[in-house]
């Protein structure tokens, strides 16, 4: 998520690129594209720990300095393009700019905050461990799903043994990805088998604190959620 | 009867959640634009005093003036917020000042993927997804939640400070 570069983390290219041309005080013209661009690759070369997605963006960028570069060295009709590029790139990194100030700003904000009266409402349920009372609701859903679930046909053979390690795979994918409703889940299971394994699993990363379970309201639909999503 | 805006005032006071203006009506028994105007009203009966009128895609909460920030911290024996990145803290600005905005928009200001920022942000409630764009494949839009007004003290998006000028050059700092 973030970068470990030995510079301090960069919002990505264009921040690097901006950071660069701000400390050598140049402004991006036609000359200083090509110092720029050599000391642009040099950082991005060491940059060791990117994800290949992140990697890619800053080689566009780099590819992007690259070619205004090239255009200088080639015959006068190139000129044009040059510019062209470079007024377009420019554009860019100022717009880009004025969101990092604005960044900026808002960063020095937070702290004086507001608060209204759902701050008090709110912090019982995000503060305390995880009420008795939840694990009963919890039952009670898997209870009403196991009834309306198709028992398994006597002694028959399931096509492909689920286990338990494959289902908590799922569920664990789920919570890394924002979360989701108790129903949802179940409503999607017509196999018993898979529901019993379902709530082991499910109980499983509730002891292990990697879940928690949420309700927003009395009735309303019960989450499941990564505990560090609410940190 | 009392004054509209304080009646106004009762029923914000005892909503735990900011109210749009068509359940302040109802509740009054009165018209929405009688409700706007004593919402007006009351938020410059506010100026000055502990509590403000704040306004969110047209829903409305008492919320206090920054300066008890700290006091009702201590009272709720809250944690400060920890830090956002810097990624994180410029995807927030751009969805601030262009909300409802799409992903490919944040990413092309960004010239980088924001997916990750974008979940991050989700998650600590600071965006929210509101609508799709009118555009080929209906994307996402996301817009800034009250919990980023509150956090940022502002009571209306109105507020926010202007976006510096596309003029500044890259030298200048």
């Amino acid at each position: 998520m973030t970068f470990s570069v030995s510079a301090p983390a960069f919002e990505g290219p264009l921040g690097l690129l901006l950071d660069l041309a701000e400390k050598g005080k140049i402004e991006l013209t036609a000359i200083s594209v090509s110092s720029i661009t050599a000391d642009y690759l040099e950082r991005v070369s060491v940059m060791s720990d990117l994800e290949p997605d992140e990697l890619s963006d800053f080689l566009r960028l780099g590819s992007r300095l690259l070619y205004i570069k090239s255009l200088a060295l080639l015959p006068r009709e190139a000129a044009d393009e040059q510019a062209e590029e470079l007024q377009r790139l420019t554009l860019e990194l100022a717009e880009y700019r004025r969101y990092q100030q604005a960044a900026r700003t808002l960063s020095g904000r937070l702290g004086a905050q507001t608060w209204n009266r759902s701050a008090v409402t709110k912090l019982p349920t995000e503060e305390l461990p995880m009420p008795d009372l939840s694990l009963t609701i919890l039952q009670e859903a898997f209870s009403r799903a196991l009834k309306r679930a198709v028992p398994l046909a006597g002694g028959s053979t399931l096509d492909q043994e689920l286990t338990q390690d494959e289902v908590m795979g799922r569920l664990k994918q789920r919570i890394e990805t924002g979360g989701f409703a108790l129903s949802e889940v179940l409503d999607a299971i017509i196999d018993r088998y898979e529901i019993i394994l379902t709530f082991m699993a499910l109980l499983e990363l509730l002891k292990s604190g990697e879940a928690i379970v949420a309700q927003t309201g009395q009735f309303g639909p019960i989450m499941i959620e990564a505990a560090h999503a609410r940190a | 009867m009392p004054e509209l805006s304080d009646r106004l005032m009762a029923l914000l006071f005892i909503a735990a959640e900011p109210v749009d203006i068509a359940s302040l009506a109802i509740a009054l028994e009165t018209t929405a634009e009688a409700v706007s105007g004593g919402l007006d009203g009351l938020a410059s009966q506010l100026e000055g005093g502990p509590l403000r009128l704040s306004r969110h895609h047209d829903r409305y909460c008492l919320v206090t003036a920054t300066e008890h920030s700290d006091d009702v911290r201590r009272l709720l024996q809250a944690e400060a917020k920890t830090e956002l990145s810097r990624p994180a803290m410029e995807t927030l600005a751009i969805i601030a000042y262009r909300g409802p905005v799409t992903k490919a928009s944040i990413d092309a200001l960004r010239g980088v993927a924001s997916d990750t920022m974008l979940r991050n942000l989700r998650q600590r409630g600071l965006i929210v997804e509101q609508g799709t764009a009118d555009e080929p494949g209906r994307p996402q839009l996301y817009a800034v939640s009250h919990t980023f007004l509150q956090q940022v003290g502002l009571t209306s998006l109105d507020q926010l400070p202007p976006l510096p000028g596309p003029e500044s050059q890259t030298n200048e700092a």
